[in-house]
């Protein structure tokens, strides 16, 4: 008897201790992993962005993924909604390339230039980095999470003559 | 001719030479520390002092005082001595007395001159010097302590790699060594200053604390990383190449060597193939030789001649290509191949595929064009060739390709081919009022469908503008490969009805598809019964039936022609690893078995049937002056379509098997990439 007492006391002092039970997460779509939210918060809504606007996007969160500046990379050609972006190696100054589209608040992209073809593939995989982007008037904020919870935020100011590149 | 007595001797010298250079050619050795012949002259450690008449009666630095007609110069003076013993004991104030556990303990400057000019004991009773270590990138291991500021570092990165990483930062005891903000030195020729810093401040970090130099058997070899064939010594200590370090040539490398040759050598050690495979049941499982070849063998002989063809990979020797070629003619196969970059180079005329300019040839250019081509990335040691020319201001660069960083400006005319049919006036102006204007026509332009069209266009191009005159010939291809233009050079090239490396690979085209260390090219599709025979378990072996093992290029004796024609030979270093034989050696045996034995039995009986079905392949070391031709008979007329140029080399410290099984390799891709895609990748 005495054990069953002291088993339920310790049962309810465990659960009184313990985290309160978090709330459901949002379900994820099938296939497309969660958004981790940021400090920034990516807008709930996606935003319908220009063409031009798409590019600046791109070329902030492609430039987030490898370490450049968004100004460091250019724009070397679309087709429809996929940009193809590029930068400066840092090591050697050879070109480096990578596919990008705009998916909802998601920057999607594709390396274009590893060896092995198997790894130029479309980011979009679960454990791959999750960038985002959300606009607040002339703000693009960029966020990037990487698989192991880091999340590095990004804000750049649009101008008229970026938003024409 | 003026004239100057060195100790006495009267010695003749060139108006511009300097005072230690006169001495050195009245073979006087000057001590020095900063001083180096490619770098320009910083005159900073002093420890070059000599007396010279007329003059203040004072030491004077040799390497920064100008030579003059009537000088009286004195190397070994009591005064002389006093001084570099006295700079001497100034050095030997703040560096370390740690000389046994210095990677440089051996091979050191400063121990060296120590020997001569040092004290036995130290009159500094106060604290030395300590200098934070500093993060210089993956090549380079610091430990600035050591460091005597003599700037060699400085000066090569700014002048040489034009890449302005590394600095001196504050003054007087203060002063040090830097990287900005601690970052990587971002360049492909970092591993220069580690050969060139005179202590041990700048050590090889790959090959940290690996190896005590007097332990390594030393061999002068040729590097097959790049098409340019620089000249190397590789260090072995038993069965272990070691370390890689670049051999003075004037012709191709002067004395650098780029981080990719040098640094490769762990990608030696590791995904080596050590024993024939056999696949079974879908597996691969260990076979003994007899097997391995024997199964090869039936194939062949089971297939159709015209189903069987040969592709060989970029860092073949000649020798192995020459079997192969005369095994599959042999057999009765056109299907011969050794451009897996699809390229349509070859025929009849040499000058067609050569860098004709030659390397050192091409600073005397005063116009330069290149299409489709990153010599920086391709064959970082033509890109300083390059720099050097933009930097005397002799010659004006522009380029139609990928926009990117060379190290120096240029006229950026066009992505590609589009550009190429109708060339920009400034490009035409250039070429136009160019007294030995050059072509560099990378792989990149000429890949694809229409190379062709690409390849007859620039030769159109050079004929018009004057690119190949009397005494001039400024068309020049750059290969990627090593093997390339041996290749081309012995016509390992489709025999009449014969596919391409490109065609041979597709769905249904062939019954048995011979890989001679062919990994950069996707057999995947072909269908084919697949026989590899390399080095490394890379791409080519992984979807082969049946792997014979080779010798990788420091463990066979063979020759190589570079992009600019010159024959050169590499030495073994070690042994292939495992059972591997060298190639030729297995082409031979397979050779018997499929009932074509080979007219030779030793690779000299190889060599022998080499140069002299090819003579070019007897002249070793010897750079033919470039013949002229008629550049507009290459390729094909046709449509230049709209095709962007873009180098076939994506990734340089990846672009092999030896450099994808390397480590340091491995580290240098992902910092070209950068740190935050080395995580999302």
């Amino acid at each position: 008897m005495r054990a069953v007492v002291t088993l339920l006391i310790g049962a309810f002092a465990l659960t009184a201790c313990g985290e309160p039970a978090s709330e459901p997460a949002d379900a994820p779509a099938v296939g497309a992993p969660a958004a981790p939210k940021t400090a920034a918060g990516p807008s709930a809504t996606p935003v319908t962005l220009s063409e031009a606007m798409m590019g600046t996007a791109c070329r902030a969160g492609v430039g987030a993924v490898y370490g450049q500046p968004g100004a460091d990379v250019t724009v070397l050609d679309r087709a429809g909604s996929v940009i193809t972006v590029g930068w400066r190696a840092p090591v050697d100054g050879g070109q480096l390339t990578a596919e990008c589209r705009i998916d909802g608040n998601r920057v999607l992209w594709r390396p274009l230039d590893r060896p092995v073809a198997g790894e130029n593939r479309w980011m979009d995989q679960p454990g791959d980095p999750v960038v985002t982007y959300s606009l607040d008037g002339s703000t693009l904020t960029v966020s990037l999470s990487l698989p192991d919870g880091t999340t590095t935020t990004t804000a750049e100011a649009v101008t008229t003559e970026e938003e024409a590149r | 001719m003026p004239v100057a007595k060195v100790n006495g001797v009267d010695v003749e010298f060139e108006p511009g030479m300097t005072v230690l250079q006169v001495a050195e050619r009245a073979g006087e050795e000057i001590p020095r520390f900063c001083y180096h012949e490619r770098l320009s002259i910083a005159g900073n450690c002093r420890m070059c002092l000599v007396e010279v008449k007329p003059g203040p009666p004072k030491p004077q630095a040799s390497c920064a005082l100008p030579a003059a007609d009537g000088q009286e110069i004195f190397t070994d003076t009591p005064m002389v001595r006093k001084a570099r013993e006295g700079v001497m004991e100034f050095l030997l104030i703040n560096h370390p007395l740690d000389c046994p556990i210095c990677d440089q303990g051996g091979e050191c400057d400063l121990q060296d001159q120590a020997m001569g000019y040092g004290r036995d004991g130290s009159r500094y009773a106060e604290n030395k010097r300590a200098v934070e270590e500093k993060h210089m990138g993956p090549t380079i291991k610091t430990y600035m302590t050591r460091c005597i500021q003599c700037t060699r570092c400085v000066r090569f990165i700014t002048e040489v790699a034009g890449v302005p990483d590394i600095g001196m930062i504050s003054r007087g005891e203060s002063a040090e060594i830097t990287t900005y903000l601690e970052s990587s030195v971002n360049s492909e020729l970092s591993g220069n200053v580690n050969d060139l810093c005179p202590v041990g401040a700048l050590t090889h970090r790959p090959w940290a604390f690996h190896y005590r130099p007097w332990e390594l058997k030393k061999t002068e070899t040729i590097d097959v990383m790049d098409a340019l064939g620089s000249n190397i010594r590789a260090d072995a200590r038993g069965s272990e190449v070691m370390r890689v370090l670049p051999r003075v040539h004037e012709g191709i490398n002067e004395e650098w060597l780029s981080d990719k040759s040098r640094y490769v050598v762990d990608g030696l050690t590791t995904r080596r193939l050590d024993r024939p495979f056999v696949r079974e049941n879908g597996k691969l499982r260990a076979a003994s030789w007899d097997e391995a070849l024997g199964v090869v063998a039936d194939r062949l002989k089971a297939a159709s001649a015209d189903l069987v063809g040969v592709v060989a990979g970029d860092l073949q020797d000649a020798e192995s290509m020459k079997a192969a070629l005369d095994l599959f003619r042999a057999l009765g196969s056109a299907h011969t191949d050794c451009r897996q970059d699809g390229s349509p180079l070859g025929g009849d005329t040499r000058e067609g595929w050569l860098f004709n300019s030659g390397l050192a040839g091409i600073e005397a250019a005063d116009a330069v064009l290149i299409v489709g081509a990153d010599p920086r990335v391709e064959a970082p040691l033509l890109n300083t060739r390059l720099r050097k020319i933009w930097l005397s201001g002799q010659a004006e660069v522009a380029l139609i390709g990928e926009q990117v960083d060379l190290s120096y400006d240029y006229n950026w005319l066009g992505t590609g081919s589009k550009t190429l049919s109708k060339l920009p006036k400034a490009a035409t102006d250039m070429l136009s009022r160019a007294e030995r204007p050059a072509i560099i026509v990378g792989a990149g332009a000429l890949a694809g469908e229409t190379g062709p069209a690409v390849l007859n266009a620039l030769g159109a191009l050079a004929k018009k503008y004057g690119v190949i005159a009397d005494g001039w010939n400024g068309f020049n291809v750059l290969h990627t490969a090593a093997s390339r233009v041996g290749g081309l050079d012995m016509g390992f090239v489709p025999g009449e009805g014969g596919l391409s490396a490109t065609d041979m690979v597709k769905k249904g085209q062939l019954d048995v598809l011979f890989l001679l260390g062919a990994d950069e090219i996707d057999a995947s599709a072909s269908g084919a019964f697949t026989v590899y025979l390399g080095s490394h378990g890379d791409r080519g072996a992984h979807g082969a039936d049946v792997i014979l093992p080779g010798a990788a290029y420091t463990e066979k004796s063979g020759l190589y022609v570079n992009t600019e024609g010159r024959v050169q030979m590499a030495e073994r270093v070690v042994f292939p690893k495992g059972q591997a034989k060298e190639d030729w050696a297995i082409l031979r045996a397979l050779s018997e078995r499929v009932g074509h034995t080979l007219p030779y039995d030793t690779l000299d009986q190889l060599r022998g049937k080499l140069m002299a079905d090819h003579p070019t392949f007897g002249r070793i070391d010897y750079l033919a002056p470039a013949a002229a031709f008629d550049p507009s008979k290459l390729g094909v007329k046709g449509d230049l379509g709209d095709v962007a140029f873009a180098s076939p080399i994506r990734d340089p410290y990846l672009s092999n098997p030896i450099a994808r099984a390397s480590a340091t390799m491995a580290e240098l891709s992902a910092q070209r990439i950068a740190p935050v895609a080395m995580a999302a990748e």
